[in-house]
Parts: C-alpha cells; structure tokens; sequence
C-alpha cells in the first residue's frame, strides 16, 4: 500500500525554512529599513533581498530594452538599489582607509612573512565588491538611458498623458528632462521653421492632416517572450492558467487581428505581437527575451 | 540618442555574456575563507559584503570543497588562480554527443540545452581550459558541431516566418539574440502588409495555416 506522504513532508520543510529566513531578516536589516513604511511582516521582508532585487532589475532592464512601449518607473526598486550602491561604496571608502592604517603599523606587532599572505587574501573581497558595485552600476545606467532615449522618441505622445498617469510612468527626473528637452526642441522648430508656415500648419503635434505627427509605440511589434508563469510559482492560484492536452500548465491568448488563439506554455519561448502578452508582461508571467 | 542606434533593438553580445555571467556555478575554491568559530575576526576587509548576491557562500570557503557562487566571481576567483571552476555536466563529451543523437534525431526540434550554453562554452573554453577532465579540443569540436545543426535547422525555420506567432522551444539566448533583427523585421513587415490588406477589405476569408511550430 502506497500512501503519498508529500505533503506531509512539505509541512515539515516549510518549517526549516521559516527558521531559516528569520536568520535572513536579522542579517539583512538594511532591507527592512527601506521597508519601514510598509507594515513590518516578515513576508514582506523576505521578499526585499539584496538578490532579489537584482534580479527583479535585471528583469526590468530587459523588458525595458525589447519592449516597444515605455514601462512603467519601479521607483522603489530603484531607490533601495540606489541607498545600496551609496551605502556599499562607503563600506568599501571604510575598507580600503583600514588598508592604509594596517599597512602602516603593521610591521611592529606581527611577523612580516605572515602579514603578506594575510594581505594578498584580504585584497581579495575588496576587488569583487568593487567589481560587482560598477556592474551594478552598468545596469542602472544602461536602464536609464534605455528609458531616457524612448522619452525622447515618444515626447509628444507622452505630453497627451495626465499628470497623473505620467508619475507612475516616469521618475521625477524624466518628468524633467521630458519637459525640458520638448521645449527646447519646440523653441529650435519655432524659430527656425515653423515661424514661415501659415497658421494652421504651425501646430507640432497634428493629428488631423494626412500624417498623424504623433509617434504613438508601435504596439503589434513582435517581441521574443520567455513564459515564466506567475512570480510566486503558485500554478494552481492563476486563474489565466489552463491544462492543455498535454498535460502542460498555458496560457491562452487571442490575437485579435487575425482571429486566432495561440496556447502560451510554460518554459517556451515565442516570438509573438506585443499587445497580445502585454498584460501578461505586466503582471510578470511573461519576460521579455 | 542617449542609447546608440544599435542597441536599440537588441542586445548586444558583451551583454548577453553579463547577462550569462549572472548565473550561479560550481567552483573549488584553493583557500578558505571560513573564519574557525574560535578565532575572533580581527579584520573586517576579510569578510565579503556582496549587494547583488548571496555572499555567505564566499565567507564559508574551504579549499577543495566544493560550493556555488556567481560566474563573474568564479572568473575573478580563476584569474587569480583562486579556484578551479567545475565544468557543468552538459559540458562533457559524452552528455554532448547525446545533444548531438538528439538533434540530428529530431530534425523538428531543438535539444534541450541549457539557455546560455554557447556563451558559457566560450566562456569557460577561453578563461579555464586547464578544468575540464575532457580534452578542449574535442569539446570544442563538438559544440561547433552543435551550434552547425542547429544553425541548419534555424534557416530552415526561417521559411515558416508569418504575421502571427513562432515557437521556438529551447533556442539559447546567444542564438536568439542574432536573429532578433533579422526574425523581427520580417514578421513586422509582413504583419503590416497582412493587416494593410484587412483594412482595404480585401480579405477574401484565407485562412492562414497556424502554429509553425519550427522548434
């Protein structure tokens, strides 16, 4: 007689894990002071890592990079990124200061062939924490400028947005060069060329004449998806997800235009029409590849 | 623009190795980071504070056990010669000739190799030649061989390019990544001649035949 035991055991494991990631909230207390705001319960904890949220960028970044559209600003994602990167180059500031002192007085308490050895090892950790602080680094900047350069090409569709649509979409420093940059470029147009055009061709963003001015994202593009499945890896909570013949968990989706529905299954990749996975893109079931 | 015009679209390679350099790996390390429970730490620079990555591993090195950290750390560790840094087990002669059974069995579909296979390859070919048990050369070959067929079989998808989907199971990023220009355009292309024709109602009720599945 079989008698399937799994889920007792999974009872027992989650609770070596609890232990386990209550270790992880004492360790990672700078994670729960950028949280201090939300109410202090320790899933909310767990779920702002250090790993996580690199990952979580780098999942932003290459959404950001292959997505037509411009996304929308994790502005607390990257803000806790940004306190890290702050704090990490004042530990390493610390770190390298304490070199110095050592060096110096080392000599006098301890004997000259252990000191060197002592020293090429701790050289070691230094290296790699500035090495991971500039890659870190490159990605946020590579993001930005991602995201700066759609502003630039969707300014006057961007202008269409309200406010308040536009504080979700940008940072306050995009909002800034958004508006910045647009007027700067309207006052070189101006000036230069549509000062001489009659007055009902003066306007910069015409919808109404014979080519619509405003470059709205190309929303059909195709895109390379990589389908993940919900964040949380609970399959059977989704209510999008459905067995297929096969047995496999997918989505279904319709591509409007073409009257066709295409089965999305988990682990596959596709190259498919952005509009039809953008809601799915948002929510994190689908990554873009 | 403040990104250039030709990452506009894409990745380029040096970034999708970054993006490969993310992912953890087995290494021996050759010295021992782990602080005996008696010795009080008198030295904090020893002690490793990573932001991106767990970093417990790397405080609790012994040399010659075995334990898994970042790639761009095990490169790092490597070049100091540090470590040794273990081959994963698709990355033998054996477990690739298998790959190799399988492609040229399935001539529909693409193996089931790992997402980063190619530029892992290159990677650990290039910075750590001397840890694999296998020769080089004959690794070498045979992913050459490996990336051949399935080459073969991409330009042969490529005829199945259409205005509505692709399915392109198991296709590694690398691989991916230098046919996103070519496959995109294409697809746009054709997409707006398809819907161009819609608009002008000249849809005579074709139905195209669905689900290419060139993988």
């Amino acid at each position: 007689m079989d008698i399937n035991i799994d889920d007792i055991l999974a009872e027992l494991d989650r609770d070596t894990t609890a232990v386990d990631s209550t270790g992880h909230t004492q360790q990672g207390n700078q994670s729960s002071l950028s949280t201090s705001d939300i109410p202090a319960n320790n899933t909310t904890i767990i779920d702002v890592s250090p790993q996580q949220d690199f990952k979580q960028l780098m999942v932003h970044w290459r959404n950001e990079r292959c997505s037509p559209e411009l996304l929308s600003y994790p502005a607390p994602l990257v803000e806790r990124m940004l306190s890290r990167i702050q704090s990490q180059m004042e530990t390493i500031e610390n770190i390298s200061m304490g070199f110095l002192e050592s060096m110096s007085q080392g000599p006098s308490d301890d004997n000259g062939d252990k000191l060197t050895s002592h020293h090429n090892d701790s050289k070691l950790p230094l290296l790699c924490m500035e090495a991971e602080l500039e890659r870190v680094k490159f990605i946020l900047r590579s993001y930005i400028r991602c995201r700066l350069q759609k502003v630039d090409k969707f300014s006057l569709y961007l202008r269409q947005f309200d406010p308040i649509q536009l504080d979700d979409l940008l940072s306050a420093k995009e909002k800034l060069y958004q508006s910045r940059h647009s007027e700067i470029l309207l006052k070189l147009l101006n000036g230069s060329v549509l000062k001489f055009m009659p007055e009902e061709l003066q306007a910069i963003d015409d919808t109404e004449g014979s080519v619509n001015m405003i470059e709205e994202p190309d929303w059909n593009k195709f895109v390379f998806i990589m389908v993940c499945g919900p964040p949380d890896k609970l399959f059977s909570e989704d209510p999008l997800l459905s067995k297929n013949e096969y047995g496999k968990y997918c989505y279904n989706v319709t591509i409007a235009e073409l009257k066709e529905d295409v089965e999305l299954t988990l682990d596959s990749i596709y190259v498919m029409r952005y509009q039809v996975v953008r809601e799915l893109i948002m929510s994190g079931k689908v990554q873009l590849i | 623009m403040s990104l250039p015009k030709h990452l506009q679209e894409t990745f380029s390679p040096e970034e999708i190795q970054f993006i490969v350099e993310n992912e953890p790996i087995k290494i021996f390390p050759r010295i021992t980071t782990r602080q005996r429970v008696n010795m009080v730490n008198k030295n904090a620079s020893q002690h490793w504070k990573l932001i991106t990555t767990d970093d417990w591993a790397l405080n609790n090195m012994v040399a010659t056990q075995s334990t898994t950290v970042v790639l761009w750390i095990a490169l790092l560790l490597k070049q100091q010669s540090k470590c040794s840094i273990v081959a994963p087990e698709w990355l033998t002669v054996r477990a690739l000739d298998r790959h190799i059974q399988y492609e040229k069995k399935n001539t529909d579909r693409f193996s089931e190799l790992p997402w980063n296979w190619l530029v892992l390859a290159r990677i650990l070919f290039n910075r750590a030649p001397e840890d694999f048990h296998d020769p080089v050369h004959e690794l070498r070959s045979r992913i050459q061989d490996l990336r051949e067929i399935r080459q073969t079989k991409v330009l042969k998808g490529l005829k199945y390019l259409n205005e509505s989907h692709l399915q392109l199971d198991n296709l590694s990023l690398l691989e991916i990544n230098e046919l996103r220009p070519f496959i995109v355009d294409i697809m746009d292309k054709l997409r707006e001649i398809h819907s161009a024709a819609v608009v002008a109602g000249n849809e005579d009720g074709n139905n195209e035949e669905d689900d290419f599945d060139f993988s």
